[in-house]
């Protein structure tokens, strides 16, 4: 298959499914640096901006034309499929995975009031979460590509 | 766990001299779909099963097996 040129409507679904794997680890990587600036010497602080810029260019110059142009050439988005594809099931997988791994990860932050929350501002806190969701969705979905067996309705490890 | 499914695509696409693609496009999915059942990565949907036994004129139990009827 090729990316730019899906062959049909099932291709280009499963190329939907890919970028918007890859634009999602792009967006959590972008939101991290919210997190990080908070951290890092005003220096550095300035040249993560000026990347998360950048990278907000991408994402807006890039990821949504090539989602347009897809959609186009017929695909759906996974859940609204017909086509029941590999790539498709993969994308609902992982966001069962992410959504699970977020709650978990919520659960342990507050568990962590007195060493994370309260050091933090609700902002701040906010975008630890949102970067964890949409890093943990990116990670799930490359993840179980890689090494996993996806099942209708279920996933077995390989 | 769910049972482990053996399916013999391989065979009724040689058989036809059938490329993966040609049997993806037949049946309207992508080719990746079609690799990935073929090699036991993905158990597809019942529509999915259906459309490839139907394509290849046979009955489903003959492409889908469990593999403990093997």
């Amino acid at each position: 298959m090729s990316f730019m040129n899906p062959r049909n409507p099932a291709e280009a679904c499963d190329s939907l499914a890919t970028l918007t794997a890859a634009a999602t680890a792009l967006v959590a990587l972008l939101q991290s640096v919210n997190v990080i600036e908070v951290f890092a010497p005003e220096a550095v602080a300035g040249a993560l901006g000026t990347a998360q810029s950048a990278g907000a260019v991408l994402v807006v110059g890039v990821f949504a034309p090539l989602f347009l142009f897809l959609k186009s050439r017929g695909a759906m988005p996974s859940g609204q499929s017909s086509s029941g594809s590999y790539l498709g099931a993969l994308v609902r997988q992982a966001g069962m995975s992410a959504f699970s791994a977020t709650l978990v990860f919520m659960i342990i932050l507050s568990m962590l009031n007195e060493i994370v929350l309260s050091r933090v501002t609700a902002e701040v806190a906010l975008d630890l979460v949102i970067t964890f969701a949409f890093g943990s969705f990116a990670a799930a979905f490359f993840i179980h590509n890689r090494f996993s067996r996806i099942d209708d309705g279920l996933i077995d490890e390989a | 766990m769910s049972a482990p499914l053996t399916n013999r695509i391989r065979v009724l696409r040689a058989e036809r001299r059938m490329s993966q693609s040609d049997l993806a496009e037949a049946i309207d999915v992508s080719r990746k779909t079609i690799s990935t059942i073929e090699v036991g990565r993905f158990v597809p949907s019942t529509v999915i099963a259906l459309k490839i036994a139907r394509y290849f004129e046979v009955p489903v139990e003959a492409v889908f097996t469990l593999a403990e009827d093997a």
